[in-house]
């Protein structure tokens, strides 16, 4: 009886931390993949989002929620109305308003909670970057992700 | 002044004439004469004009432009077809009220509204008068202010149709109008169905994939892909409506020297250049934050 009892909490046991995984990827970003937040002074952190499917932003033509799977990365305060440049995997490149408090990161060493007014830039890969550009006298801003350049 | 004299009345005998004539009068002529073989009567032909330029300029400069026809063309001649070479249609305006003769010349009244229509289709003149031998193309410069008789509401935008714009069908074919019920651009994009204005959108590159998709540059700089939920568009031009398919178009924009091109360095992304020369933007602001590959 005792065996039987004992083997009834093993695979409770089990299912409890399989269920509790389960929930936790639910939670995570939707590729679960990495991503790169850079701080103010030059300060960098690498995780995984949580519980941060998609992001609500208010762009020209309305209120949208991007994926964060479409995302590659986002260039924040870029003007006087804290405006963002959201930069998709397809090449997109939309300026928007980011209706967002904080971002919390699970890190190699515990939790991170990052308020939003503290990021510069938040990229998908560490080779990404946001460079200014002046076209025709006007400043913007352009994207690369890094990617190998085809001649 | 390269021309072609085409028949016109039996098909079975459409003979293709390539000349070479200046104003002065005809080269030599490479074909033997076309003659209907059962009333031996000669057959008429329509004299075709490549009208460059060069041509448009000196008829609007001196007035007027001379076409000599050479004496085996006489009395054959019964159409004239001004052409260019980027005519938005194939398929010719036919001018009437045009022509008048003077002694051997035929006189053709050609006006600044025709000429500009030129840019969008052939205009065919038909001549029934017999016995000349040049035809004479005179400036019009009492041309009515509504030429071609059109209503103002298929050739003026509305509040629901878009600014003016360049639609373009390839390298060379084009045509400047307003997107009738285009005021605001719905698409489907990766995050959800978004509507832009289109006072907003400095260009819109169609078929950027093989299904439909398109990529939007707006004036601000920003780029966006997705899919419109219509097929076709109407333009209304200074010619009357216009319906063009979305599979024909190659983009349209806010000008004729604004392109989009395919990005070397990122495959399948497509470069804005926008031209800023003043008086080339039409209703915008032309403020460009940046170009996006």
């Amino acid at each position: 009886m005792a065996t039987i009892l004992g083997r009834v909490s093993f695979a409770l046991l089990l299912f409890a931390c399989f269920a509790s995984t389960l929930s936790a990827q639910s939670i995570d970003g939707p590729a679960g993949g990495k991503i790169f937040v850079n701080v103010t002074q030059n300060r960098e952190l690498v995780g995984t989002p949580i519980e941060l499917g998609s992001i609500k932003a208010i762009t020209g033509f309305g209120e949208v929620a991007i994926p964060l799977e479409k995302i590659d990365g986002i260039k924040l305060h870029v003007d006087a109305d804290d405006s963002a440049v959201v930069a998709f995997k397809n090449g997109d490149l939309v300026t928007a308003k980011i209706n967002l408090d904080q971002i919390s990161l699970k890190t190699v060493w515990g939790k991170a909670h990052i308020k939003l007014d503290q990021i510069e830039t938040i990229v998908a890969s560490s080779s990404a970057r946001f460079y200014p550009e002046t076209t025709n006298g006007t400043k913007g801003w352009r994207f690369s992700n890094g990617a190998p350049v085809e001649q | 002044m390269v021309s072609k004299l085409t028949s016109v009345t039996r098909p079975t005998f459409l003979l293709v004439v390539l000349m070479c004539i200046n104003c002065q009068g005809f080269a030599a002529a490479q074909s033997s004469l076309p003659v209907d073989a059962q009333s031996q009567k000669p057959e008429l032909v329509t004299m075709t004009i490549d009208m460059d330029d060069a041509k448009i300029a000196s008829l609007l400069r001196n007035g007027v432009l001379r076409t000599t026809i050479p004496a085996k063309y006489r009395n054959r001649v019964d159409a004239v077809l001004l052409k260019r070479d980027f005519s938005f249609k194939t398929e010719a305006y036919e001018l009437g009220d045009a022509v008048d003769k003077l002694n051997d010349s035929v006189t053709v009244k050609l006006g600044a509204a025709v000429l500009e229509r030129l840019d969008f289709q052939p205009v065919k003149v038909k001549i029934y008068y017999s016995g000349f031998n040049s035809i004479v193309f005179v400036r019009d410069k009492l041309e009515s202010k509504n030429p071609f008789g059109l209503a103002k509401r298929d050739t003026q935008p509305g509040p629901n149709d878009s600014q003016r714009m360049f639609a373009r069908l390839d390298d060379k074919r084009g045509v400047f109008g307003w997107v009738e019920g285009l005021a605001k651009l719905k698409l489907t994009t990766e995050f959800g169905e978004v509507s832009i204005d289109m006072i907003k959108v400095a260009g819109i590159r169609f078929n950027t994939n093989s299904s439909g998709g398109v990529s939007v540059r707006l004036i601000s700089g920003e780029t966006l892909s997705g899919y419109p939920s219509f097929d076709e568009i109407q333009m209304k031009c200074a010619w009357g409506k216009q319906k063009i398919l979305l599979s024909e178009i190659e983009s349209i924009t806010l000008n004729r020297q604004s392109r989009f091109t395919l990005d070397p360095y990122h495959n399948g992304r497509w470069r804005f250049e926008i031209d800023l020369t003043p008086g080339t933007l039409r209703g915008s602001s032309p403020s460009v934050k940046s170009t996006t590959n």
